[in-house]
């Protein structure tokens, strides 16, 4: 029974917050199997770290965190035979995604020219989090999340202007 | 763009992503079998590649020795009998991991389990097996090759390259299995059928 509810529980967040692993998966991985092969690791990842999740930070925050870390650290092969198929659901979920504006696509472009790390405060600044909060996943200082953020803002609309 | 219009383009995928199809356990429960199932199929398909390119080995060396570049028989000989032992192995390794179709995360684990069982011995002796196939050869072949540059550098390059290319390959297999081992232990919840 507890196996089951732990099940029930993770299965309620990640429906909650799908959308964000998606846009993460969309902004560190180009490609139509790269972006799915990084979104199953991403959700495996969350699965194995759920079982020792104590709640002491908020769900979405744990997330970006367990997300930002597996998209930083992974480094894909681009084989097309290496990558695993999906179900049927998640890859209705990824077409819909990807039947996106041309702006959004622009957009997606122009953040995956930035760093890895400066990837995660776009989207984090995007996403509307605060300094505290960006800080407290990335584990730096409010201070050091407005600098950084300040040069990454500068230099994306420099990208977009080319 | 603009730091207004970035915003406002975000707002507008958050919107379109909330209208989206939620995901629910049962394509939760496919995605992480299909991990289990992907790497079994990688140590299939490693066990294949290795099965052939033992073949061909199998059917080069005679041919080597009736055109000329092998001096003696009995080296011949003995090199193929130590393969087809090798080749048994592998047949039963192969026969431990038929294709798994639609099959489960039980079924993964089954199978693993049984073939982990023969890795424990099986690829430790295949590895001897091939050490000593290399030292007859050299012992027995080699000396013809003292003067044969050519010969020489092909025969320690495939020395050079196939000790170490077989134990890669066996510390990439049993990561392989720790793997899925690992998505097993803690994937077994999701893995249950409707």
């Amino acid at each position: 029974m507890e196996k089951e509810s732990l099940e029930i529980e993770f299965e309620k967040h990640i429906t909650q917050h799908q959308g964000l692993i998606l846009k993460i998966s969309h902004a560190f991985a180009n490609g139509r199997y790269e972006t799915r092969d990084l979104y199953q690791d991403i959700m495996l990842n969350l699965w194995r770290g759920y079982h020792t999740f104590n709640h002491q930070c908020n769900v979405s925050t744990w997330i970006y965190k367990v997300a930002f870390n597996t998209a930083i650290s992974t480094i894909r092969k681009q084989q097309k035979d290496d990558h695993q198929p999906i179900s049927k659901e998640m890859e209705n979920l990824f077409q819909a995604e990807e039947s996106n504006s041309e702006q959004i696509a622009e957009l997606y472009d122009l953040i995956r020219g930035l760093d890895k790390i400066d990837r995660a405060l776009v989207l984090m600044w995007l996403d509307n989090l605060s300094y505290q909060e960006i800080g407290e996943i990335l584990g730096i200082s409010k201070t050091n999340v407005a600098t950084k953020l300040s040069r990454v803002k500068t230099k994306l609309i420099e990208m977009s202007n080319q | 763009m603009n730091e207004e219009e970035m915003k406002k383009i975000w707002a507008d995928l958050n919107w379109r992503l909330e209208e989206s199809e939620k995901i629910n356990r049962c394509a939760i429960r496919k995605m992480f079998n299909s991990k289990a199932t992907s790497s079994y199929e990688k140590i299939r398909s490693m066990e294949q590649w290795g099965l052939w390119v033992l073949i061909i080995c199998l059917i080069v060396f005679p041919i080597m020795y009736f055109t000329g570049k092998f001096q003696h028989w009995y080296s011949v000989a003995t090199i193929e009998a130590l393969g087809f032992i090798i080749l048994g192995f592998s047949l039963r390794d192969l026969k431990c991991l038929p294709s798994l179709g639609d099959g489960s995360i039980i079924d993964v684990q089954k199978k693993i389990a049984q073939y982990q069982k023969n890795q424990t011995i099986g690829k430790v002796l295949c590895l001897a097996i091939l050490v000593l196939m290399f030292v007859l050869f050299f012992f027995w072949e080699g000396r013809g090759f003292a003067t044969d540059g050519f010969h020489m550098g092909i025969f320690f390059g495939i020395l050079a390259l196939g000790i170490p290319g077989c134990i890669y390959l066996y510390r990439h297999i049993n990561n392989k299995i720790s793997e899925i081992n690992a998505y097993i232990q803690q994937l077994t919840e999701f893995a249950k059928d409707d």
